[in-house]
């Protein structure tokens, strides 16, 4: 396919990373020499230097035979305008990454198709969603929910005082609840590992289990009796990410409290969301400011600035000070790894990750797409299509367990969650979740292609 | 570096080069050379497959990551042992001395030209090859042909055409090889711009052939022009050259595509697509262009009324302004764009045009093309950066603002280029001061053979002129010159890293 990718920032790279490989072309436009050189040093890619949503330099770029247009700059106004030339070209899928989704309005029938947008990608509200998520109990470190039937796969960190530490899975008392659930990975010294019935976990392990959201919350209130809501929230920054997560935290009844190193900042975004929210003026990075908008008693901090390091290093002192729960933002991608790793940091979360992450559920198969990639590690939960001409179609899931390099964590049948054991029969049309390395995808997703005769 | 990475590249890369020297087999065979020189072309090209392959079997459980020293480690050891494999033909077939074969194949590989049959070589065996060129079997000649037209476009470059993907740097390969300060892409894949490359190429070299034949020169000697003229190598199957052949016809056809070949194929491949006017566009082109016109006119004016010898032995007196036009336009355009063929005997011409063509050697080409020397656009860059630092006395705080084809040249460029024209200085001076060393006797022909070398041009001035060769000289000053070629067909950089310490360990 030729693809091509507007803007050589953190989204861009990362995708053309991803996207990079013989069946692709890709040529990647950007204004900046220095970001375009630092692709174009690694991959097999074309570059071109120039303003994205000037028309010549799309012309040059090959708009005229492109399939995908990808417009992931930093800013709304070119993207869209990318876009619309793209669709004057016919170019088959065009992906605009915008910071709102305010510009349209779909019951006046000005909706994104009417500006030849097929998919629009909103990486930093997607990421607040996901922050969201994970502020709902203490132990979850990351939550990925689907659109059928309040399913959802989450990771929780199993503490030394945890019931569920030093418990083999074949033992978990509860049955029952066993049986409504899949552990589907464990991240265990930041390793993956595929658990099995005789797996115990370890304090320290973080835990991905798949099932509906009440049998998953019986799960944490058994694996974290002496739960307490989350209340209060300190955010430091009011940047794009921290404006829209303060917004919807109040919304949802959170007590927040925002620390911005710019009063002019802090004024502007009082001005936008006024109530219930307390701003402080002062250096992040300072203890006393740190003290003074509560850190000892808070129950969650989140640094959202847009300086990686001042985040981590904010987020390790606001642990020091007390804080519960302490959550970062990465932007770059060589942070993603190592952000697990840092003992102070209970979660972390690139919302450029997220933006490659929406760009590539869009451009998946019909038989395996990207559903999300997970902040802890490098794997993926994919979604995938049981066709009535795959190879796994009719057989028992017990059948193939050996062969295949992850585990089936969810299984959806009509809109429903089927109880996914060995005994169940998978038929034409069922979706399945699971998390898998990209390299072990390639291997799994062969049980679900079509198997072709002269290959 | 990752050794075994580049060793399994470079397996790859010999087991092409042996592919291509197994098709001189048949061209053998037809022109009726004896059965001992085909079943010897065979041989040759079996013991370069083998090793290919017995390379690529020793490392073929290699990983890791292709980074910038497994690009010039690849480009520089591919081209070495290219030319040490592709060698072997002459050493078996003609039974040249291994540093004569090494000689005459790195000139070949890296399209200098410059040649050391003449008909005084002496042989493995002891004997002396009699009549030069017109000993040596036709299976032969046309091997060293290739090699040129082999050579011209990149054995690199080829290899990424036709060879499934290598790994994803290709980037890295492909700047180590292609010539220029900047490199234009065609294709968002470096493979299709390569197999692109290659077509315009091929093309090139169908056209002049079928010309060629068509009035009246041999198949074979028109196909071997042809790869000789398209890669700009020189290498020619007569021992006068194209003087050989004393006609206006070739003279014309062959100095046309010998200045298409200097340009950039990137330019040619847009032409082709339609764009017509396209050459003229190109900054560096028009340079190229007025260099070439200029030389040829005020060379011509100074040879009217001069007495000129052909590279046949044919004095022609008191030329007239065609005659001298027609010598003129031949030998400027096959020195600037490196080729060096000859149809006239410059090294008796008038100091005047003598050292205008030892001037052009140092500019050469064009980048993206297939010529050797600095490159036009290095010469236009550096006469723009010099006016710029003049400018900068007055205008202390202003920035460079130096463009090429309305682009702007970053500073990293410049620095680069600047530093390429110090070191190619410092190689011509170095190298020129080796051969002396070993056994060259005077300064013209130490220095014009150091310049030949290094921009891949091929005769000189002094002993090594067009109609003589470097037949005569000592086997350190062969080995010298081979690697001179070297360091200049893969401009200076991609070899010169291979010496850093740091090169090899991480």
């Amino acid at each position: 396919m030729n693809i091509i990718l507007l803007g050589a920032g953190e989204v861009g790279k990362q995708l053309a990373y991803t996207l990079c490989n013989k069946d692709n072309n890709i040529v990647v436009v950007d204004s900046s020499i220095k970001l375009l050189n630092r692709l174009k040093d690694k991959l097999d890619v074309m570059t071109i230097r120039g303003d994205c949503a000037n028309f010549n330099v799309l012309v040059e770029a090959g708009i005229r035979n492109a399939d995908i247009l990808i417009a992931t700059t930093g800013n709304d106004g070119p993207n869209i305008l990318a876009c619309q030339v793209a669709k004057h070209f016919n170019v088959k899928k065009t992906v605009c990454r915008l910071t709102t989704g305010d510009y349209f309005a779909g019951n006046h029938g000005y909706t994104p198709a009417v500006l030849g947008i097929d998919r629009l990608i909103f990486p930093e509200e997607e990421c607040v969603k996901r922050i969201i998520g994970v502020l709902e109990y203490n132990i979850i470190v990351e939550k990925v929910v689907f659109k059928h039937s309040k399913a959802q796969i989450t990771a929780i960190r199993i503490s030394r005082s945890s019931p569920l530490s030093d418990v083999r899975i074949h033992d978990f008392p509860d049955a029952h609840l066993l049986s409504k659930i899949r552990f589907s990975a464990i991240i265990r010294d930041q390793k993956l590992i595929m658990p099995h019935g005789n797996t115990i976990f370890a304090a320290g392990d973080e835990v991905y289990v798949a099932g509906d959201k009440d049998s998953i919350d019986s799960l944490i209130s058994f694996a974290d009796p002496n739960y307490l809501p989350v209340k209060n929230i300190i955010l430091v920054g009011a940047t794009r990410i921290g404006k829209n997560l303060a917004g919807k935290l109040i919304t949802h009844g959170y007590s927040v409290r925002l620390i911005e190193e710019s009063a002019k900042k802090g004024e502007e975004l009082l001005d936008a969301l006024g109530e219930n929210l307390m701003v402080i003026h002062g250096d992040p990075t300072d203890g006393d400011v740190l003290d003074e908008a509560g850190v000892g008693v808070c129950d969650a901090f989140i640094s959202t600035s847009d300086d990686d390091e001042e985040n981590i290093l904010t987020c390790i002192l606001a642990k020091k000070k007390g804080a519960q729960k302490v959550i970062t933002i990465t932007n770059k991608a060589e942070y993603v790894d190592i952000v697990p790793g840092i003992s102070g940091i209970d979660c972390g979360f690139n919302p450029k990750l997220v933006a490659v992450n929406s760009v590539l559920n869009f451009l998946g198969t019909e038989t395996a797409r990207v559903h999300a990639i997970l902040q802890r590690t490098t794997a993926y939960v994919y979604e995938l299509t049981v066709k009535s001409s795959s190879p796994i179609c009719g057989k028992k899931i017990s059948d193939y367990e050996r062969t295949l390099p992850v585990i089936l964590s969810l299984v959806f049948r009509d809109g429903k969650i089927m109880p996914v054991t060995g005994e169940l029969e998978l038929k034409a049309e069922d979706q399945i979740a699971a998390i898998a390395t990209p390299h072990d995808i390639k291997q799994l997703e062969q049980h679900f292609k079509k198997k072709r005769l002269f290959l | 570096m990752n050794i075994k990475l580049v060793t399994r590249v470079v397996g790859s890369l010999l087991i092409v080069i042996g592919l291509a020297m197994l098709t001189s087999v048949p061209v053998s065979w037809v022109m009726g050379d004896s059965s001992t020189v085909i079943f010897r072309l065979f041989t040759s090209s079996a013991i370069v497959m083998v090793f290919g392959g017995l390379a690529r079997y020793f490392a073929r459980d290699c990983s890791g990551v292709f980074g910038f020293r497994e690009g010039f480690g690849i480009a520089t050891f591919g081209w070495l042992f290219a030319a040490v494999f592709g060698a072997i033909p002459f050493m078996l077939v003609s039974y040249f001395n291994w540093y004569d074969a090494f000689f005459e194949t790195m000139s070949g590989f890296t399209t200098t030209g410059a040649s050391v049959i003449n008909r005084s070589l002496t042989l493995m065996t002891g004997e002396i090859l009699q009549s030069g060129l017109q000993d040596i079997p036709y299976g032969l000649l046309y091997w060293r042909s290739l090699t040129h037209w082999l050579g011209g476009m990149g054995i690199v470059v080829l290899s990424l055409a036709i060879l499934p993907s290598l790994g994803i740097s290709a980037h890295q390969l492909y700047n180590a090889e292609v010539p220029g300060p900047t490199q234009d892409q065609i294709t968002p894949k470096i493979a299709s711009s390569a197999k692109i490359l290659w077509g315009v190429y091929i093309l090139f070299t169908v056209v002049q052939a079928v010309l060629l034949w068509t009035g009246g020169m041999s198949l074979f000697d028109s196909w071997c022009t042809a790869f000789g003229t398209i890669a700009t190598g020189g290498f020619s199957t007569q021992q006068a050259s194209i003087g050989a052949y004393n006609s206006i016809y070739f003279d014309v056809i062959i100095t046309v595509f010998m200045f298409l070949a200097g340009a950039n194929f990137v330019l040619h491949f847009r032409f082709l697509r339609g764009k017509s006017l396209i050459h003229f566009k190109d900054e560096e082109f028009r340079f190229y262009f007025l260099i070439t016109i200029i030389s040829i006119f005020s060379i011509a004016l100074f040879l009217v009324g001069k007495n000129i010898i052909t590279t046949q032995s044919v004095k022609c007196i008191d030329i007239g302004f065609w005659e001298a036009l027609r010598y003129s336009s031949f030998q400027v355009v096959s020195i600037l764009t490196t080729t060096g063929f000859a149809t006239a005997d410059f090294n008796l011409w008038p100091a005047y045009c003598a050292l205008v063509l030892l001037c052009l050697m140092f500019i050469g080409g064009c980048g993206g093309s297939t010529a050797g020397g600095m490159k036009n656009s290095r010469v236009l860059l550096l006469i723009k950066y010099a006016v710029y630092q003049v400018e900068r006395r007055i205008f202390v705080r202003s920035l460079p603002n130096i463009k090429l084809n309305k682009c702007r040249i970053d500073s990293v460029v410049l620095n680069r280029t600047v530093c390429f024209f110090f070191i190619f200085i410092c190689a011509f001076i170095f190298f020129s001061l080796l051969l002396c060393c070993f056994g060259v006797g005077d300064i013209v022909t130490a220095m014009s053979a150091s310049i030949a070398s290094l921009g891949n041009i091929g005769p000189g001035l002094g002993k090594i002129g067009p109609t003589l060769t470097y037949g005569w000289m000592t086997p350190p000053a062969k080995i010298i010159l081979s690697i001179e070629m070297l360091l200049g067909r893969l401009e200076l950089y991609t070899v010169l890293v291979i010496f850093l310490p740091t090169f090899w360990k991480r």
